[in-house]
């Protein structure tokens, strides 16, 4: 059994459109949705009402995105490249606020690690008798000595990757509302 | 009166105890969960919500998956079947559902 070429091109786009994730789980949606534009066809239904019916492959594949995303909630890179494609894929409210609190929170929680290996790396320099003047706090007329330095670079470090934190939790939550709104259901 | 809105809510949260309850009945298929969901305009839901929704309840193991040749000029199927923890899950959410049913009558009155 063949498909119509235009059902072949909506295979290819939900294809694209769901580049990050893996391999296997891509072919096996792709395979199921085939799968049953076949047996629509066989059952006598037009390419076009085929088309009507699953919807822009767009909005498809964001809802199998956005369920893959708010499924769990720890962070890897897989999870990242999905999120950057399902902000992509979502319009307005994903091309502003997502990218925001996306690539703010990833930046805070870098910043949060890189906070006290600074601390350490003017600590290490100064017992070995090098002053390092670029790394280093001071509010005010107050600075901080080599020694006091580390505890309140890992101190700040810390706060700094929990608000990043909170940032990507709010993301995932973000597009978990996005993705399970009433929207979807209610179409 | 807007009850559309309503039911929608009804909907989330019941589609997936329905969808369990039919791999329960038999192992079945995308389109055909999709197809008998359609006969209840309550429970109607389109492929991106269906498909989405099975996946998920594969990750957390209530349902296997696996593809199965058709009849000559028919393309394979995806057949989802129930696991011991979907039973379990069935069962909790049985209990759940017949809470409810007693909260409401009771609060409406005999």
């Amino acid at each position: 059994m063949e498909l119509e070429k235009s059902l072949n091109e909506y295979l290819e786009k939900i294809e694209k459109y769901l580049k990050p994730m893996i391999v296997s789980e891509r072919v096996d949606i792709v395979k199921e949705i085939k799968s049953e534009m076949l047996e629509l066809q066989n059952n006598g239904i037009s390419t076009e009402q085929i088309i009507d019916r699953l919807g822009n492959p767009k909005e498809l594949a964001k809802a199998y995105l956005g369920e893959a995303i708010a499924k769990n909630s720890g962070f890897n890179w897989r999870r990242l490249s999905a999120v950057i494609a399902f902000y992509s894929l979502a319009g307005i409210g994903g091309m502003f606020v997502l990218p925001i609190t996306s690539i703010c929170g990833i930046a805070f929680m870098v910043s949060g690690v890189l906070c006290p290996i600074a601390g350490i790396i003017k600590l290490v320099a100064h017992l070995m008798g090098y002053e390092i003047a670029e790394i280093g706090i001071s509010i005010g007329t107050f600075s901080a000595n080599e020694i006091a330095f580390l505890p309140i670079s890992i101190l700040i470090g810390a706060i700094i990757f929990v608000i990043g934190w909170l940032l990507w939790k709010l993301t995932i939550v973000i597009i978990k509302s996005m993705s399970q709104g009433k929207k979807k259901l209610d179409q | 009166m807007n009850i559309d809105d309503w039911k929608s809510q009804i909907k989330r949260g019941t589609l997936e105890f329905c969808i369990l309850l039919m791999i329960k009945q038999q192992p079945s298929y995308g389109y055909e969960i999709i197809s008998t969901l359609e006969k209840y305009p309550i429970l109607a839901a389109k492929e991106n919500t269906i498909y989405p929704l099975l996946r998920r309840l594969m990750k957390d193991d209530y349902v296997s998956s696996s593809w199965q040749e058709s009849a000559e000029g028919l393309p394979p199927r995806k057949y989802y079947s129930i696991t011991d923890k979907g039973i379990e899950y069935i069962s909790a959410m049985s209990d759940e559902w017949d809470n409810l049913l007693n909260a409401i009558k009771e609060i409406k009155g005999a």
